[in-house]
């Protein structure tokens, strides 16, 4: 069920960034939603499935693109793999730490695309501004997706000891 | 603690697995590009209709803004014949905006006429949602007759070519893209060559032998040799020519005719000849 819920604002966020590019920003300043979710992922759920979403998440941002499929699920499962790892020692629960960490992985996602998408080697400087721009922009929205995800995520007992339910420790 | 290593390592060779697998996808889709398009299509299908109704939506939230809300504003401030002038300026703002839009339009059907194409002209919804790839989603699709491949063209130039179709929209790979190509001519020096995306606003021309004298603010046309784009049009200007290095080539730099950032309307071109007739209901050959 979650993982629909994912999906569904995954779709929800490609849209917004289309639109947003076309009527508001500047590509420079489109914040990276879907890569956001996968951060999530990366923290909150530490499974196989996980790591499948991520790539799939990636995978989508590649079929909207239409141009080649696969540089963005590696970089997405890259961001995946090393972001899981990272979260047996970074707790992402303050807004601070979380947009950092989404500014450092739009920043390492659009690197590890640069290098596997040949056609786009010739980098030049607008494109690494543009890099930086959306690791910017990518960081604002991250505390909101963040919020929207850890809805879906939340735990039974979580939402229990909300409501002044006792909650065993052990 | 074993139970923990042991998913640990399930994660993280699941990770492994996949990216290889995205390597060997990126292989195969470089080679076959139309199983990309194919993708592409269907995600269209499921976003296009979502694109195109946030366009109308925010379109119609803006004229209510400009026709309704600041006429609100400025009766607060007080009088009837200030609210009126307000209204008249609201109204022909929007006349100004539909005159503008006519003469687009008007631009548009003149260049398909005099250049006798069968096309569909389309209004931009939406842009590559990766900020990466240098495209843009149209609202026309296959129910106007759009199919991939499709050249896109602007009365000022190139636009670029249809990669992917839906019902009611299309994604468009501008000519601005790395992964775009067009055969061309250059007008004075007639070096044929081909332009090449190389980011934000520029294109390449490569393939122009040294001996060719190809000189700053030479107009670069289709050489209608890659049947797509038809003979003649307009790719750009040449805005830079490279110092001659050791190779084959001269590096040409090359500025696009079209404000590819800046486009709202486009004529998708059914065929470079006249064979073909554009559907019945909005293609402008039918017009």
């Amino acid at each position: 069920m979650r993982f629909v819920f994912c999906c569904l604002l995954a779709v929800a966020l490609l849209i917004a960034q289309s639109v947003l590019r076309h009527l508001f920003l500047p590509e420079w300043l489109v914040p990276q939603g879907l890569l956001i979710c996968a951060i999530f992922l990366a923290f909150y759920e530490f499974s196989l499935a996980g790591a499948v979403a991520a790539f799939l998440l990636g995978l989508l941002l590649d079929l909207s693109s239409g141009v080649l499929l696969g540089p963005w699920a590696a970089a997405y499962v890259v961001i995946y793999g090393v972001f899981t790892f990272l979260s047996q020692r970074l707790f992402v629960e303050s807004s601070a730490v979380s947009m950092m960490v989404v500014a450092i992985a739009t920043l390492l996602s659009g690197v590890v695309f640069l290098s596997l998408a040949f056609e786009y080697q010739a980098v030049t400087l607008a494109e690494l501004a543009m890099l930086a721009g959306q690791a910017l922009s990518s960081a604002m929205l991250t505390p909101l997706v963040f919020k929207i995800l850890r809805f879906a995520w939340r735990r039974p007992d979580r939402a229990l000891n909300k409501r002044g339910a006792v909650v065993s420790a052990v | 603690m074993r139970q923990e290593i042991s998913s640990r390592t399930q994660v993280a060779a699941t990770c492994f697995g996949l990216f290889i697998a995205s390597l060997f996808l990126t292989a195969y889709t470089a080679k076959n590009p139309g199983v990309a398009r194919i993708g592409s299509t269907l995600v269209l299908k499921v976003t296009g209709p979502f694109t195109g109704l946030i366009n109308a939506a925010w379109d119609s939230c803006n004229g209510a803004w400009k026709n309704y809300v600041n006429l609100i504003g400025t009766a607060k401030e007080n009088v009837a014949f200030r609210a009126k002038l307000d209204e008249l300026e609201g109204r022909a703002s929007l006349v100004n905006e539909l005159e503008r839009e006519n003469g687009r339009l008007r631009e548009l059907l003149k260049f398909s006429t005099e250049r006798q194409l069968a096309g569909v002209t389309a209004t931009v919804i939406g842009g590559d949602a990766s900020g990466w790839v240098k495209g843009i989603t149209v609202n026309k699709g296959s129910l106007d007759g759009v199919a991939p491949g499709m050249p896109v063209l602007h009365p000022r130039g190139v636009v670029g070519q249809v990669v992917a179709v839906s019902t009611g929209s299309a994604r468009v790979l501008l000519v601005s893209d790395h992964a775009s190509g067009v055969d061309v001519l250059t007008q004075e020096s007639r070096a044929r060559g081909v332009v090449e995306g190389a980011g934000e606003r520029v294109c390449e021309l490569k393939f122009i032998p040294k001996e060719f004298h190809v000189k700053e603010g030479e107009q670069v046309l289709t050489s209608g040799m890659d049947g797509v784009y038809p003979k003649g049009v307009l790719v750009g200007t040449v805005s830079q020519v490279g110092a001659a290095t050791s190779g084959l080539f001269k590096t040409v730099e090359v500025k696009p005719a079209v404000d590819l950032a800046r486009i709202e309307e486009v004529l998708i071109v059914f065929s470079n000849t006249q064979t073909q007739t554009a559907p019945a209901s909005t293609g402008l050959g039918a017009r």
